[in-house]
């Protein structure tokens, strides 16, 4: 699962989750990509299902990127815990996405065989989301 | 090089307030600039600057803007879109004088399936999609339209490889790749191990001050009673048991 090698402090607050991903909203590696169009709290888990999904589907053709990453940790209290005596520990870790976030990318892959990867990927997250290609591509359409 | 026309009007209001009303008009802002000129906001039709896009050069079609019944001739310097929708939201045109050179990014298009990849199973890798050139604004080339066919396992294709018209010079290096084809990553088996072990593990948390040095560590080995318990763990450990 992922999650990062070295941290500064081990809980976060849960912070706001305004504004749109002005960063990471383009296709940048490959020529098609999933962009989530809503925000949500994106599991370490759920990304890693959705890569499985996407590589199991292209039986290892081209190329694939994962554009985020889970660097927020979520704490939990145990089970039948009354409230109080402070935070609880870390549980796991999530990406926090934005609308317009691009997910994953692909290349070296057909058009239909990219876009029923990212349909079955897409399936494994708690996200909306749309298959997008690059935006020159996406322009002269 | 097609001659496009972009009609702009100037526009006195700036602002981001202004910005969105003229977007609700269905208009967008746009900027104009030239070196030792000043600098000009105008609005332009976000639907007349899609049409840029569908000549195949993208932002190096040489447009003429008109201005105050005036023609200019620009490219598109840069743009911005909304982050979910397909949508321009502003636009830089950089106004280029006929006779002077200009720095610009030209696209790569592969064309072809190698050989690496039919019969190998190889997969073809895309490293670089647009080079700088210099050349006079009418000798803008499209793209760069490379046949990688014949590519075996392990060919690549470098930027000298590629066809430069005679009037335009690559300032980007010519041992840089463009693409390559290679042999399959075995990314399925290299991930798969680290999905039982992880769960549980947590990251390490970095501490503050300075970071131990080799005397600090043979210190703690000689009298491990004394400095094994570092302030900031064990308050760590503390809080943890509450």
């Amino acid at each position: 699962m992922l999650m990062p090698k070295k941290v500064k402090y081990r809980k976060q607050q849960r912070g706001k989750r305004a504004g749109k991903a002005w960063s990471g909203s383009s296709v940048s590696f490959g020529d098609f990509g999933l962009k989530a169009t809503e925000v949500a709290w994106v599991t370490d888990r759920q990304i890693e299902a959705a890569r499985i999904a996407i590589s199991r589907h292209v039986k290892r053709e081209g190329r694939m990127w994962i554009r985020i990453f889970p660097d927020k940790p979520v704490t939990k209290k145990p089970q039948e815990t009354r409230m109080g005596k402070g935070k609880g520990a870390p549980d796991h870790w999530v990406a926090v996405v934005k609308p317009g976030r691009v997910l994953y990318e692909m290349e070296g892959v057909s058009e239909e065989m990219a876009k029923e990867a990212f349909r079955l990927a897409a399936h494994k997250l708690n996200v909306k989301t749309k298959f997008v290609r690059r935006f020159e591509m996406e322009v002269t359409r | 090089m097609s001659d496009i026309v972009v009609v702009a009007q100037t526009r006195p209001l700036r602002g981001k307030n202004e910005a969105k009303r003229l977007r609700a008009r269905g208009r967008i802002p746009a900027v104009v600039y030239a070196p030792g000129k000043e600098n000009v906001s105008v609005s332009v039709s976000p639907r007349e600057l899609a049409v840029v896009f569908k000549t195949g050069a993208a932002e190096n079609t040489l447009v003429d803007l008109e201005m105050d019944g005036k023609k200019r001739k620009v490219i598109l310097k840069d743009y911005q879109v909304h982050p979910v929708r397909p949508e321009f939201l502003h636009a830089d045109f950089y106004e280029v004088a006929l006779d002077k050179p200009i720095q610009v990014k030209v696209h790569i298009e592969l064309q072809g399936v190698p050989v690496g990849v039919k019969t190998h199973g190889g997969m073809l890798e895309f490293i670089t999609r647009e080079i700088l050139v210099s050349c006079l604004p009418l000798d803008i080339p499209k793209k760069f339209v490379v046949d990688v066919s014949a590519l075996e396992i392990n060919g690549e294709v470098r930027v000298s490889a590629l066809p430069m018209p005679p009037k335009v010079k690559a300032l980007t290096d010519g041992d840089l790749l463009v693409a390559h084809v290679v042999t399959k990553h075995e990314e399925e088996a290299a991930a798969a191990p680290a999905e039982g072990a992880a769960v549980a593990a947590e990251p390490e948390v970095a501490k503050k001050g300075k970071a131990p040095t080799e005397a600090d560590a043979a210190a703690a080995k000689a009298a491990p009673g004394k400095a094994a318990p570092a302030a900031a763990a064990g308050k760590d450990v503390k809080k943890d048991k509450k």
